[in-house]
């Protein structure tokens, strides 16, 4: 083993005892949501006719990952603060090596919300069962299709990533300036209101044909937005010393 | 998104700052030592992987989803019910079919029929047999033929067909006085269901099949022309029967 992979590995186990709280709001985050899901589900559809109205509650791990999506991109952004470098700045040696290792975190965190996310669903059905003389409709499950549960999870996993890469990269920046916080706040109203939005969110997000332009695009996001963070970040550290 | 939508997200991260806040202002009195913080993520985890198995092993009242062979018997059956009341050979499908069965005296000479709410369309189907009996017995027999929910298509969940005959209203018959015979639409039933599936469609691409219904949200085809119910009414020949809406009448 070399002395980079065991700084390396020294440094993960280090991070992950740092930020192993964090994992702790993570799941009070999902017991709320699950709370919240149990009463209404993620959805609702329905129709009418004469005789009958027939309604639909669907459940699926879709608004427990909008809740979630909001914890990575905390923890992204609680990993580049200034504090809590400071916190554990005597254990880093390189930024290369604390960049490598952030990124780890963030794919190890992003690993543990997607695994949560997509089982913690089952949890809700089973409360459901339990608690509620509701029918059932099974639709797409881990029993009968195997395939969606799995292609799901790696989706869930990449958007995680992309918004966690995206909250890093936002991270960095804000501890250049704080001013990036006002132009985040002009970009995403500007970008809200764009077609360009329309376009993405349309296209990539709803549309979308199948799962490997969707990985494909979300993949090159994920990296572009990694690489400038750490450009900036590599360069923040040798300011400092 | 509606103004509402809005507001239930604002409500939903205002809980959440709440909470997080309280987390916070917990782990400043109490450092959460790492040995229960351990304990605490590993039980989680566990009950999250047995989570599906529980769910798997749970008995549920889960709705029938008919299969195509299914719902060529049913209908089927429907066409033969349907057949066996114009020829009034419905002795074999009384068991099967049949709800309820009334027999009434009168002593007019005419009776008149009348539905409570044409204008929703009819519910049940009335037809009138005149029988050779010279009696003035009049006897009706309500059926109801096999009715069922067709291809309705959720987003990324599959063709769901119910046969949702058990769980309906029945109509409301009733004698508004001697000679009147009022048939009233069944009361609305409230159907609910709950649908589960580990497609996140919210954020992502989704599945082949979820892309064929795309544009089809909710697509009911119902069952047939006619509404779930007949009513079938025996009366002898020297009776005369009447009806606004138009009548049937076989011999």
């Amino acid at each position: 083993m070399t002395l980079t992979t065991k700084a390396i590995k020294n440094q993960i186990k280090l991070k992950l005892t740092v930020h192993a709280d964090m994992l702790v709001y993570l799941i009070v985050l999902q017991i709320i949501g699950m709370i919240l899901f149990a009463f209404s589900g993620s959805g609702s559809m329905g129709r009418g006719s004469v005789n009958f109205s027939l309604k639909f509650i669907i459940y699926s791990p879709a608004g427990l990952f909008m809740l979630s999506a909001l914890w990575i991109f905390y923890v992204a952004i609680t990993l580049t603060r200034k504090e809590t470098r400071r916190e554990i700045l005597p254990y880093i040696r390189t930024p290369k090596i604390n960049s490598i290792t952030d990124i780890i975190i963030l794919i190890y965190m992003s690993a543990f919300l997607t695994f949560t996310i997509m089982l913690s669903n089952y949890l809700l059905y089973a409360i459901l069962i339990l608690f509620t003389k509701k029918e059932f409709v099974e639709g797409m499950t881990i029993f009968n299709e195997p395939k969606v549960f799995f292609i799901n999870t790696v989706a869930v996993f990449i958007v995680s990533m992309v918004i966690a890469a995206i909250g890093y990269l936002i991270g960095t920046l804000i501890q250049i300036s704080k001013l990036f916080i006002l132009v985040f706040i002009a970009l995403f109203i500007g970008y809200n209101s764009s077609k360009l939005s329309m376009f993405i969110v349309n296209y990539f997000y709803e549309q979308n044909p199948t799962f490997f332009p969707f990985a494909i695009f979300n993949i090159v996001i994920i990296t572009f937005c990694l690489f400038i963070a750490n450009v900036i970040g590599s360069r923040m550290e040798v300011k400092g010393t | 998104m509606t103004n509402f939508g809005i507001l239930s997200i604002l409500f939903l991260l205002l809980i959440i700052f709440i909470v997080v806040l309280f987390i916070k202002s917990m782990s400043k009195h109490m450092r959460l030592n790492q040995r229960p913080l351990k304990i605490f993520i590993a039980f989680y985890t566990t009950v999250l992987i047995i989570a599906p198995i529980i769910y798997l092993v749970l008995p549920k009242t889960e709705v029938t989803i008919l299969t195509d062979k299914m719902q060529k018997k049913l209908s089927l059956e429907n066409q033969m019910l349907y057949n066996a009341l114009f020829e009034n050979k419905t002795a074999e499908f009384d068991e099967k079919f049949l709800v309820n069965e009334w027999s009434r005296e009168i002593k007019e000479k005419e009776i008149f029929l009348k539905m409570m709410n044409p204008e929703e369309g009819s519910q049940v189907g009335i037809i009138v047999q005149q029988s050779d009996a010279l009696s003035n017995q009049i006897t009706g027999k309500l059926y109801r033929k096999n009715y069922f929910v067709e291809e309705i298509h959720l987003r990324n969940f599959d063709s769901v067909n119910i046969n949702i005959v058990d769980t309906l209203n029945e109509p409301i018959i009733t004698w508004e006085d001697a000679t009147t015979l009022v048939v009233k639409n069944p009361p609305n039933k409230k159907l609910s269901f709950v649908s589960v599936s580990d497609a996140t469609d919210i954020i992502a691409f989704n599945n082949e099949d979820s892309r064929k219904n795309e544009s089809t949200v909710v697509k009911i085809k119902e069952w047939e022309y006619a509404g779930p119910y007949y009513l079938l009414i025996t009366v002898p020949k020297n009776i005369k029967v009447w009806s606004d809406e138009g009548l049937r009448i076989y011999k």
